[in-house]
């Protein structure tokens, strides 16, 4: 049996009131009690009376980072709490200079695995009182019944493939870090599918989902990699990409927003978690992902370096298919 | 008149009603159920509680040509009517009370917008009561309930194996007698008004919990408090909220010209964005998050009901309370004002 | 009609399979529209240079001139077909020839990808073609836009990313 992010509540509350009392940080980023027990909010406080409200526990799912450029113009370092893909965004975030490093003070979090609470807020338990890591599985208890969930089932796939568990930039940890082992292989099975449809397939199955799309840049405004200063989706003239959801503007649209971080995705999943419509956004960042491990023989292009994959070349290495 | 119709007729009414007109209605597509057009009944999707977007969509929708226009030396203007005619079926209350808020602003007053008065005037709204309010539904904190009729044309009462209907209005009338003749059979009045309080009486768990009594009044000095800025940290900014919202009208005019053609459209907008409220000069008068945030809830729960005297501009419909990305909504932000915490 | 419900009509409605991509045969007299970016220096001069020897070529082809192939954005090719492209040709000059040394091999890196990325979108590969053509390659050039017409020809109009106004 392993702790579970609640065994570090009182941890996170006492660091970071202490942090805001002796002015180490202006604010601090963290989760708090959302809609229900399962669904925690991003929270950003900024006194020490608001911190009994933050809260740890096994659904913080929420990548937190990007609210970091909201400070970028202020004074004053910003806390946050970052898991080991959180890690990853705050990389990325710091290699595209969009937040510099000594102006965040991170609290790192060791994660072996957030639940899924889509699936879990399915099975009627009610409002959650208690999760018991026992393993290969949580033990959930609710106010209306209790399960034990497999977590090769009820985590989250990038969980269930992640190789970053422990927070690669942190300035303190709360606990120690957990084994870092990928409880299954990265599966491209589902862009293996659809790759070998038939164009006509392929282009109804996009037209189907990007139709759906209200165009609430929720996905934009959540990703660590769409960080540009001014975004070409917010440029009134030259309007290159329409406001109307006619499907032209919609395809330029996800073209766009997909194209714009090939290379420099993360792989937070984010985008697709917080699409109100469900859109299959990985989709589009895994077939790229994909591609470039098989095109430029970049194992991990989810992992932020100087140079981005795109942004390079190997004269004589990279495939010519062009002559 | 209170009238039943088994589902097998009112399956084939929506089937007859689809050829000649757009069948807009529940329907589950990749695992979200949303208001869209169907082809027939067979797509539709009778277990639902609430669909993830609202009829917002069909008489406000989110993009919507106004005039073309031809400028090759001459100048001519064609302007473009919504003339198809439709009808939404499977209307939630809380989408049937959006649509007369919609009306005090869009049609109330002394300029009425055209189109969405075409659109008005060329949809029939069928309305089916709500067997099972979901646990974000707050339709009861407004006044509205489970069974509420609102500007439904006819409405619907699911009763055991068959649909308690009455026709509200001409329109819905014209129904019954027209494409619905034969399909409906008188109701028991006695038994049908039943069916309907029961209806009206539903428990409504998340509603009990939101009281809105007063909360325009306490607004009144709120404008300056420490709250906003506590809440509006947390939102993205995305449009998430107001675009699912059945209330939220805020829109934008473009033009769009290539080649000696043009076309006027207008698209929602929503004042959650940044550049919402951004000027030509470069100017923004909601510069933070701070303005934005307040401005939707102040405009929600205080400047409606200022201005067209009563009603808040929310119906309890709990998408923002489910969409929101980040748990920031209107649910939330009444409690927090009236004193029962919500949002951290 | 709002564009909402013509997306909708074009994405057919119904939660079965679109209908916006059904093949409908070309209209009568029907000829691929097929846009070029070729870069300054290499493939417009040898496009150029096709001309000035008077090697023939179909007239399908309109080609857009661009400082360099590294200049030429994916989201050109995709608003070329909206606007109007059965086809789209990228060239410029070869590797290691580039007049700014190295925007082609950056190019290279980015079309690798973007054809993929374009094709899983549903537009049949045929379409998109990128090319190496040097300022001497006139008849490279000739043969390239001759190819790419006539597969195109026999693909038919491309519907699948197509805008109105
Ligand atoms: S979050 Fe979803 S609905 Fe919103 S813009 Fe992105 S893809 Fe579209
Ligand atoms: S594109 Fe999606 S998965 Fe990739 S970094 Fe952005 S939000 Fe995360
Ligand atoms: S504010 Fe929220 S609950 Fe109220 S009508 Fe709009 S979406 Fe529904
Ligand atoms: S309140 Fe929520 S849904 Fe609305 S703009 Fe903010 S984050 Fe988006
Ligand atoms: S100048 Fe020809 S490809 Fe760069």
């Amino acid at each position: 049996m392993s702790a579970i992010f609640t065994d570090h509540q009182a941890a996170l509350r006492d660091e970071v009131r202490k942090l805001l009392t002796d002015g180490t940080i202006k604010g601090f980023i963290g989760y708090a009690r959302g809609r229900d027990s399962y669904h925690p909010a991003p929270a950003i406080v900024t006194r020490p009376d608001q911190v009994d409200g933050l809260i740890l526990d096994q659904f913080c799912i929420f990548g937190l980072t990007k609210y970091l450029l909201d400070y970028i113009f202020e004074d004053g370092k910003m806390g946050i709490v970052a898991k080991g893909c959180d890690s990853l965004a705050l990389q990325r975030l710091i290699t595209d200079h969009r937040v510099s490093r000594d102006k965040v003070h991170v609290i790192g979090l060791p994660c072996a695995g957030v639940i899924n609470a889509e699936k879990v807020a399915q099975l009627g338990l009610g409002n959650v009182q208690k999760v018991t890591d026992k393993g290969a599985s949580f033990l959930v208890e609710g106010d209306k019944g209790s399960r034990e969930l497999a977590k090769t089932e009820y985590l989250w796939d990038k969980c269930l493939w992640c190789e970053h568990h422990n927070p690669a930039v942190a300035d303190s940890k709360l606990g120690p870090e957990v084994e870092n082992v990928a409880m299954k292989p990265r599966d491209y099975s589902d862009i293996e599918a659809m790759e070998n449809l038939p164009p006509a397939e392929k282009a109804a199955y996009w037209t189907r989902q990007f139709s759906r799309c209200i165009r609430c840049y929720a996905c934009r405004n959540v990703c660590p990699a769409c960080n540009c200063r001014e975004c070409v989706f917010d440029i009134a003239d030259p309007r290159w990409v329409g406001n109307t959801v006619k499907l032209s503007e919609q395809q330029m649209f996800h073209f766009t927003r997909a194209w714009h971080v090939a290379g420099r995705c993360v792989d937070c999943g984010e985008c697709e978690r917080v699409c109100p419509m469900e859109l299959p956004l990985m989709k589009l960042q895994h077939k790229l992902q994909k591609d470039i491990v098989k095109l430029f023989g970049n194992p991990k292009p989810f992992e932020p370096s100087e140079v981005e994959v795109l942004g390079q070349f190997r004269a004589t290495e990279d495939p010519e298919e062009f002559m | 008149m209170l009238m039943t119709i088994a589902p097998d007729n009112l399956k084939n009414l929506l089937d007859k009603l689809a050829r000649d007109r757009l069948l807009v209605a529940p329907s589950m597509e990749d695992g979200v159920t949303r208001l869209k057009p169907v082809h027939s009944a067979a797509e539709i999707a009778f277990d639902y509680s609430n669909t993830a977007t609202s009829i917002k969509d069909f008489l406000f929708p989110q993009s919507e040509d106004l005039l073309r226009f031809v400028t090759d030396g001459t100048l001519s203007i064609e302007e473009i009517k919504p003339e198809r005619a439709q009808v939404a079926f499977g209307l939630r209350p809380c989408d049937l009370a959006s649509v007369a808020l919609m009306d005090k602003v869009l049609l109330g007053g002394e300029f009425s917008d055209a189109h969405y008065q075409t659109r008005r005037n060329n949809t029939l709204l069928i309305g089916l009561a709500c067997e099972n309010p979901a646990d974000t539904c707050f339709c009861t904190t407004y006044g509205y309930n489970p069974g509420w009729a609102g500007a439904a044309d006819v409405m619907l009462y699911k009763d055991g194996d068959k649909y308690l209907a009455e026709a509200l209005t001409d329109k819905g009338r014209e129904l019954v007698g027209g494409p619905g003749e034969g399909l409906f059979k008188p109701a028991d009045e006695a038994a049908g008004e039943a069916v309907k309080k029961a209806y009206a009486e539903k428990d409504v768990p998340f509603g009990k919990e939101v009281d809105v009594q007063g909360i325009d009044k306490i607004l009144d000095g709120f404008f300056y408090d420490q709250y906003w800025d506590d809440i509006s940290k947390k939102c993205i900014g995305c449009g998430t909220c107001t675009y699912v919202c059945p209330t939220c009208h805020c829109f934008l005019l473009t033009d769009e010209a290539r080649g000696g053609q043009g076309l006027r459209f207008r698209c929602w907008d929503s004042c959650m964005f940044a550049n919402y409220t951004k000027m030509a000069s470069g100017a923004n008068p909601r510069p933070t998050k701070k303005e934005r945030v307040r401005q939707r809830f102040m405009h929600k729960l205080n400047y409606y009901p200022n201005r067209y005297g009563g009603s808040y501009l929310c119906t309890g419909c709990g998408r923002c309370v489910a969409m929101c990305p980040v748990g920031l909504h209107i649910a939330g932000v009444i409690k927090d004002v009236k004193g029962v915490k919500a949002h951290a | 009609m709002s564009v909402n419900e013509k997306a909708a009509q074009a994405a057919g409605a119904a939660t079965g399979p679109s209908t916006v991509a059904a093949a409908t045969p070309a209209p009568e007299g029907w000829e691929p529209k097929i846009i070029g970016f070729a870069c300054n220096w290499c493939t417009y001069a040898g496009a150029d240079l096709a001309g000035t020897s008077r090697i023939q070529y179909p007239p399908n082809i309109r080609v857009i001139r661009v400082p360099c192939s590294g200049r030429i954005n994916p989201q050109f090719v995709v608003r070329a077909f909206q606007r109007g492209a059965d086809g789209v040709l990228v060239a410029g000059c070869h590797p290691g020839d580039c007049h700014y040394s190295t925007g082609n091999y950056f190019a290279r890196r980015r079309y690798l990808l973007a054809t993929r990325f374009i094709e899983y979108l549903g537009v049949e590969p045929e379409r998109l073609e990128v090319r190496w053509i040097s300022g001497s390659e006139g008849q490279k050039f000739a043969d390239t836009v001759r190819e790419l017409t006539e597969k195109i020809r026999a693909l038919g109009p491309q519907r699948r990313l197509r805008e109105t106004l």
